[in-house]
């Protein structure tokens, strides 16, 4: 890959290296069970559907390159964090985050929702998952 | 057409940042309040009506468009499990997630 660059790189931005989008690495920070969400009384009809994400487990690794689903990430949460991946993509900062190019973006799944750390190559996170 | 059915949305949990991230909460997370601070506008037991898939008054709007999908197909009758006419679906919020409970009224 070639036109990457330091967010932030005012001299890369102006030679127009800024034009092609960003790689996204995509890091599980968490996975919720279906116990912490209903604090242990889980209804009947979401039980049969197991205790937690049967796809992801915390610390897993993505990159996403020219906004493609990565291999292996579940494809109903690449849907769900898809706007803030597009967002980050395309230089894009969120104002809650006090480093540029981060973000936190969880899945939609209400009994045992999966939450992501997303982060524009080159950004820094500060956040250690050890 | 299939009659659009009204979609009851109880707000059931708001999920704190120690329950994300356990202790080691990132320092780089700029929002008020600690470890306990949840969603500011929404606080379990809330209820809402969502008539013709429309967002109901006080609700917020990214969570919306985030349970958008969930609450378009159980208002056109489908099911997504069992209960055939309930379905949890949580805003991404990564920080501060919300689950809310979707219903079909008949």
């Amino acid at each position: 890959m070639h036109g990457r660059y330091e967010p932030g790189d005012i001299q890369a931005r102006e030679n127009g290296v800024g034009d092609e989008m960003s790689r996204v690495k995509i890091t599980v920070v968490k996975c919720f069970s279906n116990e912490e969400i209903f604090d242990g009384d889980v209804p009947e009809e979401v039980s049969r559907y197991g205790s937690k994400c049967h796809k992801h487990h915390p610390g897993q690794e993505f990159i996403m390159e020219d906004l493609n689903c990565p291999a292996g990430l579940c494809t109903w949460a690449y849907t769900d964090i898809y706007r803030d991946l597009v967002h980050l993509a395309w230089e894009g900062d969120f104002p809650w985050i006090k480093v540029p190019g981060v973000t936190f973006s969880s899945c939609t799944d209400g009994q045992k929702p999966v939450i992501f750390m997303l982060e524009r190559m080159g950004a820094r996170a500060g956040l250690s998952l050890n | 057409m299939n009659k659009i059915s009204k979609i009851k949305i109880t707000v059931l949990k708001g999920l704190s940042r120690s329950e994300v991230f356990g202790e080691d909460i990132p320092h780089i997370i700029d929002k008020p309040g600690g470890s306990d601070a949840r969603c500011g506008l929404h606080t379990a037991g809330q209820t809402f009506i969502s008539i013709d898939l429309q967002r109901p008054e006080g609700f917020c709007d990214w969570a919306f468009t985030d349970i958008h999908k969930d609450l378009v197909f159980l208002a056109y009758g489908n099911k997504f499990n069992r209960s055939g006419k309930i379905q949890y679906a949580a805003c991404t919020d990564g920080t501060n997630p919300v689950i809310f409970k979707l219903e079909r009224m008949e």
